[in-house]
């Protein structure tokens, strides 16, 4: 007999072979260790090991899914989504320079997301979350600067750049007696090589990540981040010694 | 034993992609090899390295009360979308 796994869509997916007699559908959720089970005595639940030793100690594939409406969009919003908070954070932060631009931008974000969250394909949820964030983003410059709408791409980073100017002006201007090297020479950086530097060395997102969260081809990354970093050690070979 | 990347422009060239990780495991043990071998590339990486390992440690941690909202703002979309349904 087959084992099927039921998907929120009522989809039905085979996963693998069963000798499991009385049932022929799994209801499966995420986020547990349990599977129901459709039986001929009614729905049941089961451990996934004591499902796996029912089948006779054979791993298959089962295709953990969430149900659709409501309670199945928060189970895949707290799995996707609640673990990223973090990091959309600070991209964020990255791109808006301003705590409160910050927290606007991943509560559009969030919003986008969990009304998205039904036909989220559940591979790459940071790039995924990036993608909407970038988007949110540009909506927003679209709403307070209609006149920049002309290349998304290009707003995107102007934007970006101009949030960053009056928090940069100030910060650098404060910060420029205390900072340690590095950190000149990051501030140093045009603000287009200084982000891709955020994100990637600061932030740790990958290449294509990155790429997502500034709607920019991975080369440009790559290339803008060698030359970014190229500058830097630039910089700091310029440095006059620390005084120990 | 001989690599593909023995030419050290080309070691040059992937340095920084290698130095993040982002090259396929045959690719990263090439330069591996090269830069173990090759004194002036050994040190090119290392500055670099340092570079990327000073900037990393530039992160500032998120603010846990901007963090904490956040959250309350994810579990207000659940319930608003729940009453709505």
């Amino acid at each position: 007999m087959g084992v099927f796994c039921r998907s929120g869509s009522f989809h039905r997916k085979f996963v693998g072979k069963s000798t499991l007699h009385d049932s022929s559908l799994l209801v499966t959720v995420r986020n547990t260790n349990y599977i129901a089970v459709s039986t001929a005595s009614g729905l049941r639940q089961f451990h996934v090991e004591f499902l796996s030793r029912a089948l006779g100690g054979k791993v298959f594939g089962v295709e953990t899914t969430t149900p659709a409406g409501p309670v199945g969009q928060d189970a895949r919003f707290n799995e996707y989504v609640i673990p990223e908070l973090d990091v959309l954070y600070r991209v964020a932060y990255s791109i808006t320079r301003n705590k409160t631009d910050s927290e606007d931008l991943v509560q559009d974000t969030l919003l986008r997301a969990y009304r998205a969250i039904d036909r989220f394909d559940g591979r790459y949820p940071r790039a995924w979350l990036l993608t909407i964030m970038r988007n949110a983003q540009v909506n927003r410059v679209r709403r307070k600067r209609p006149e920049l709408m002309h290349d998304p791409d290009e707003t995107m980073s102007r934007m970006a750049d101009e949030s960053a100017e009056a928090a940069d002006a100030e910060t650098q201007l404060m910060d420029q007696e205390f900072e340690a090297p590095i950190e000149s020479a990051l501030a140093a950086l045009p603000k287009k090589f200084r982000k891709v530097v955020e994100l990637v060395d600061l932030n740790e997102l990958s290449y294509q990540e990155a790429a997502d969260a500034l709607g920019i081809p991975v080369g440009t990354v790559m290339s803008r981040l060698h030359r970014a970093r190229r500058n830097i050690r630039q910089h700091l070979e310029a440095s006059p010694l620390e005084e120990t | 034993m001989a690599t593909k990347y023995t030419n050290c422009k080309e070691v040059a060239l992937r340095l920084q992609t290698y130095l993040d990780g982002e090259l396929d495991d045959a690719r990263m043990e090439e330069i591996r090899s090269h830069l173990d071998a090759c004194i002036d590339c050994g040190f090119e990486a290392d500055a670099f390295r340092e570079i990327k390992n000073d900037l990393g440690s530039l992160a500032q941690p998120v603010d846990s009360d901007a963090l904490a909202r956040l959250r309350d703002f994810s579990a207000r979309i659940a319930a608003e979308a729940a009453e709505a349904n």
